[in-house]
């Protein structure tokens, strides 16, 4: 490879949109600007079931084996997807509480947050009637 | 053959329910914010027996093992307003010669009367899974276990008395700096089916029965703010009468029982440590001269590591002992009609988990058994013939949506 190309490959590679995290999705109804590692586990594992405001938590998630899950799993909350799964295995079959709904692909996740009130998700990418909010 | 079919109260409660929930739910009242909250999820799991002598879960000695556990079971939740919730779930189970049952496992309304903050705390009325450890409230669903069957705390004869309670929870549950805590509290009557607990409490089986009186279970819970910490205390208390048959040679008896479980977990990357200790305090009085009182204390306990090799794989070990009288750990001073090893039961066991997907979770394990006081006597009538020493290959296939 002479110099030059190496250099375009370089620009091109540093110019090609670098890949950021997972982000929390929230409806715009929603009414935080961010949320600590704890509380967002907390919201995940069904344990925190209202907003602040009293507006009840809908919370969705992709399949166990999408990489955006298994991403959002580990680098956000900080839990590995299997130990997600048997917390809501225990909330259903012991009758105590529900499990987040599974989507099919992030597109349907921003769709699906955009038009439910209180309803929570995380994606790549954001959307209308939708908001990032960080993990701190 | 199924208590469903026997029990009319049961059936009505739950047609009952399932109605209710039917006409929540196709109310046009209802728009589709409310209807999202409706959930169905269900469970089977098909677990095969190879034993060396002794049955567990039916004819396992045989050549071919025995097919010996069956469960599955059914569920949906719903939402009507924001601080009320409605479950119910159905399961039917087969567990060798012991029993055969379609029951309603839990059918509640659970209504969140506080909700403040991090604190919040409700009332659960109907019938509620009993809080006791980490693996009761679930027992029969093979993905919510650490292995193929549980370990000897939870063992299958006092399954009935520990199940759930027909009655009330209290609940709370409050998120601090420190970590999570929850508190919950059943009060009710517990459930019935006492036979393989009343032949080994009176060592042999007798025209009479056991009844249940209304009792209560509680658990205490504290898991760190990341999660990789769990610890509880689980507390039951529980009367039963015994109640005399036609030309039985024993009086109506009191049996109480106390029960004081510790659990700990703790998860160190892919690595989980967990152990649990119970002691439960037994008091059988008034069954006349045949029976004098005893005061047994039984104890149990088990440790065991799981390795995640990744979000599919796992394998497992555990160590598990039970001793039905913890002053007479190897049966010395039992009568000669019981066999010494029916005291203690101590099972090393090895095992592999793998979850292909979502749905499905297929496992393996290999225990080396040292002792009989786990074996059913409807599975094993002879109990002479019992060997003190001995092993279990299993498999198990469940299935869930």
């Amino acid at each position: 490879m002479d110099r030059i190309s190496f250099f375009i490959l370089c620009f091109i590679c540093l110019a090609s949109p670098v890949s950021q995290g997972v982000e929390l999705v929230v409806n715009s109804s929603v009414p935080l600007s961010s949320l600590s590692a704890t509380e967002a586990r907390n919201i995940f594992t069904m344990r925190t079931q209202q907003w602040p405001d009293g507006q009840p938590i809908k919370v969705f998630v992709l399949n166990d084996d999408n990489p955006v899950h298994k991403q959002f799993s580990k680098e956000n909350l900080r839990v590995f997807p299997y130990k997600l799964r048997r917390i809501w295995d225990r909330n259903i079959y012991s009758g105590t509480g529900d499990a987040p709904i599974t989507l099919d692909s992030e597109e349907e996740m921003i769709e699906v947050i955009s038009t439910l009130a209180g309803s929570i998700g995380y994606a790549n990418k954001g959307g209308e009637n939708v908001r990032l909010i960080k993990i701190q | 053959m199924f208590d469903l079919l026997k029990s009319n109260k049961n059936i009505r409660l739950f047609e009952r329910f399932i109605i209710s929930l039917f006409f929540i739910a196709t109310t046009p009242a209802y728009s589709f914010e409310k209807l999202d909250t409706f959930q169905v999820h269900g469970f089977a799991s098909q677990g095969y027996f190879l034993s060396s002598e002794n049955n567990l879960y039916g004819k396992s000695n045989k050549p071919h093992g025995a097919l010996g556990l069956t469960e599955a079971g059914i569920n949906m939740s719903l939402r009507p307003t924001n601080n009320v919730r409605l479950a119910a779930q159905g399961i039917y189970r087969h567990a060798g010669a012991m029993s055969e049952s379609a029951q309603i496992d839990y059918a509640l309304l659970d209504w969140t009367f506080l909700e403040h903050e991090d604190l919040r705390m409700g009332l659960r009325l109907g019938r509620i899974k009993n809080p006791f450890g980490f693996y009761n409230e679930t027992r029969d669903v093979a993905f919510t276990r650490p292995s193929i069957t549980l370990p000897s705390i939870y063992y299958e004869r006092s399954r009935n008395m520990l199940l759930s309670a027909d009655g009330a929870q209290l609940y709370a549950n409050n998120t601090t700096p420190a970590g999570n805590f929850s508190f919950q509290l059943n009060v009710g009557e517990l459930s019935n089916d006492l036979k393989e607990l009343k032949i080994a409490i009176l060592s042999f089986d007798t025209p009479g029965h056991l009844e249940n009186k209304p009792g209560f279970i509680g658990k205490l819970g504290y898991e760190n703010t990341s999660g990789s910490t769990r610890l509880a205390f689980s507390y039951a208390d529980a009367d039963m009468e015994y109640k005399p048959g036609s030309g039985d040679f024993l009086d109506s008896g009191d049996l109480n029982f106390k029960m004081f479980l510790f659990s700990a977990q703790q998860n160190i990357g892919a690595f989980t440590l967990t152990g649990e200790y119970l002691r439960q305090e037994n008091i059988f009085e008034n069954f006349g001269p045949f029976f004098p009182k005893a005061t047994p204390t039984s104890e149990s306990y088990y440790i065991q590591g799981d390795y995640h090799f990744n979000n599919r794989f796992k394998g497992y070990t555990r160590y598990d002992a039970l001793f039905l009288n913890k002053d007479d750990r190897t049966g010395k001073h039992y009568p000669p009609h019981i066999p010494r090893s029916t005291a203690y039961t101590k099972d090393y066991m090895l095992g592999l988990q793998w979850n292909p997907s979502n749905q499905w979770m297929l496992q393996a394990e290999y225990h080396r058994i040292n002792g009989t006081a786990l074996l059913s006597f409807a599975d094993n009538s002879d109990r002479f013939a019992a060997k003190q020493h001995w092993n279990v290959f299993t498999l198990q296939l469940s299935y869930r949506f």
